[in-house]
């Protein structure tokens, strides 16, 4: 074994210059694509000294964007934890008939445009939709409104909890939840006491997920929404409106709060995927 | 508690579990169900348990106490299950797993909170892993895991303890210590105990009865002894270990071999399949005994508490025999000497 990493060592032993080469490559690539655009977000953002950039949020279109943002990611987080983990504990622990054409449709989100999700719900619940009519004669406002906007964040980011925890669960299978049951323990006990624990931080891994995509979807909710200012503008397009206007420190002041977003995303994401190893390591020696 | 299975029929899709199996364990007995894989064994125990439905046919029932629990879930049966791989909480401590069984009663039957403490604790004393209580699984030797699973199992105070190849996941020395440590533990509490078990050792050593399983039927139920020196069928008899298989004839209700007096071919009597085991056959240096096999050794693996001896007979069968150490030095046995076997017993089967 103590010779094993030193013999792995001399076999990838590349040339330093192209050693390098590679790693240069890498961070020029970084530097160009990723880490300068969130200096440039934040570098806009405060160009009018950190007294605009405080005014920006102090504009109450901006708080309503804020606030509603908010709110649907309030809504729609909550309500995919619950699908996802319904969806998994079904797809995960129990073998039934169309189980993988399920997981296929969990999937569906992330292989359609997010524009396309949108306008399905302009077709359902529009004026010329499906049900728009029945709505509207029951003073119903669901497309240019917020319960549109909710509706859509949660087709785009309902798949980020299931997908997460699914693969887990199945790989921890069913044994400790036949213990359970033999012990005396209800289907609700064995769920909350034994199957959630094992997967908590999956869990937390995939709201994560989920919230950094509720926050940040444009598309989607941009055909939903109708941006009236003030009451469907979410912040993502509140910046484009900003943007269109020309009035750069504010449109990127409310970036830089969604870059912040992603900052602290990849701040848990990455706690959460050590604490799912280690957590995944201790079962793998239980077994 | 006795328990009684009667006509019990399970397939999963095209594959027969198990076949119109019955069967009875009396109160306090400990008996293994011995088989190989896939005959049924584990589906057996899963039914009695309560994990698995058996196939609906009329007059299929399991008894507890003579009383019908075929339809009733696997938490109101008061069984204790140990599972093949411990299947312990891993989110829980030794003492949380050992206490779950009595923290999830309902609120009108459960032990107050004191009550379940001094019983884990009890039950700590009784597995020896009293220092252990705050661990984790992940941090337990296997045998230490299976103890803990026992414990949980026992907490419950089942009426019945079931137990899926409990020690198929340990090393050899362990598992000899936990099997005799379960054998001396259920002589102390005397609980109902069905064993599953695919190991004939474990099977003769630790019950007091063996079901011998195969293909989904029950092929023979009887004490270790009676498995072993009265065995059912040629089947029961193999499982049980190592024999020779020689053919023969039965004749007025002695055997025959047909190795040892090649022409007597159609004399008379029923043609048979004989079974020797390997300590039942004798080696000498010279022939001239009546129904001697003539041989070669070809090995010898004296390391052991029996001289393990390969032969080869004229017809190019391999046997096996074993013989004391005593016996080996007096032969002076060398490879590829010439040498005369006589089987002390044999076990006739009828041809097929």
């Amino acid at each position: 074994m103590a010779s094993k990493p030193a013999a792995l060592g001399l076999a990838c032993k590349e040339p330093a210059w192209l050693r390098l080469c590679l790693i240069g490559l890498t961070i020029a690539f970084l530097g160009l694509f990723l880490f300068l655009p969130l200096i440039t977000v934040f570098a806009e953002a405060l160009r009018k000294g950190i007294g605009a950039y405080f005014e920006s949020f102090n504009n109450p279109d901006a708080r309503s964007a804020i606030y509603l943002t908010l709110l649907t990611a309030g809504i729609s987080v909550p309500a995919n934890v619950v699908f996802g983990l319904a969806a998994s504990w079904a797809i995960g622990k129990f073998d039934f008939k169309g189980r993988s054409l399920l997981i296929t449709l969990i999937d569906i989100p992330f292989a359609v445009s997010p524009v396309i999700s949108g306008l399905i719900y302009v077709l359902l619940f529009g004026l010329q939709g499906w049900l728009g009519p029945w709505l509207i004669r029951h003073n119903l406002q669901v497309i240019f409104a917020v319960p549109g906007i909710v509706l859509a964040t949660i087709f785009v980011t309902f798949p980020f909890v299931a997908r997460e925890v699914i693969p887990l669960m199945h790989e921890q299978d069913t044994d400790e939840e036949q213990a359970a049951i033999s012990l005396g323990a209800s289907g609700w006990q064995t769920f909350r006491r034994v199957t959630l624990p094992n997967v908590k931080w999956a869990v937390l891994y995939g709201v994560i997920l989920c919230n950094a995509r509720a926050m940040g979807e444009f598309g989607a909710v941009s055909v939903v929404s109708g941006h009236i200012r003030g009451q469907t503008n979410t912040m993502p397009l509140h910046v484009e409106i900003l943007y269109n206007e020309y009035n750069f420190v504010a449109a990127f002041a409310v970036a830089s709060l969604l870059a912040l977003l992603a900052l602290v995303t990849l701040g848990f994401k990455t706690i959460l995927a050590w604490k799912i190893r280690q957590s995944a390591g201790a079962a793998g020696e239980a077994a | 508690m006795s328990i009684e299975v009667r006509n019990i029929r399970k397939s999963f899709g095209n594959f027969h579990a198990l076949r119109n199996v019955s069967l009875k364990v009396n109160e306090g007995e400990l008996v293994a169900l011995l088989g190989p894989s896939g005959s049924g064994k584990t589906t057996l125990l899963r039914i009695i348990a309560g994990l698995e439905e058996p196939d609906p046919s009329p007059g299929s029932e399991v008894l507890f106490h003579g009383q019908d629990v075929t339809r009733a879930q696997v938490g109101q049966r008061r069984v204790g299950f140990v599972f093949q791989h411990y299947a312990l909480f891993r989110n829980m401590t030794v003492s949380e797993n050992i206490a779950f069984g009595l923290k999830v009663r309902p609120r009108n039957s459960r032990p107050s909170k004191s009550e379940i403490r001094e019983k884990v604790r009890k039950l700590l004393e009784l597995i020896q892993l009293e220092t252990l209580a705050g661990r984790y699984p992940s941090q337990l030797s296997g045998g230490q895991r299976q103890r803990v699973a026992l414990a949980r199992a026992l907490a419950i105070e089942p009426k019945v303890l079931l137990l899926d190849e409990p020690f198929g996941a340990l090393d050899a020395k362990v598992r000899l210590g936990l099997r005799r440590w379960l054998r001396r533990l259920h002589d102390e509490i005397h609980i109902t105990s069905v064993l599953v078990t695919h190991d004939q050792e474990e099977a003769l050593e630790v019950a007091d009865r063996v079901v011998v399983m195969n293909d989904g039927r029950i092929e023979q139920i009887g004490t270790p002894d009676d498995v072993f020196h009265r065995p059912a069928s040629e089947f029961v008899m193999d499982f049980l270990g190592h024999v020779n298989l020689f053919h023969g004839r039965v004749e007025s209700g002695k055997p025959v071999f047909e190795q040892a007096a090649p022409g007597i071919n159609g004399v008379g009597g029923k043609p048979a399949r004989l079974l020797v085991r390997p300590f039942e056959l004798e080696i000498h240096r010279s022939g001239g005994l009546q129904g001697a096999i003539p041989a070669r050794v070809r090995r010898i693996q004296s390391a052991g508490a029996q001289v393990k001896v390969e032969l080869e007979s004229e017809s190019r069968e391999t046997l096996q025999v074993e013989l004391s150490h005593g016996r080996y030095r007096e032969l002076d046995l060398q490879l590829n000497q010439e040498v005369y076997c006589t089987p002390r017993e044999a076990r006739a089967f009828p041809a097929p």
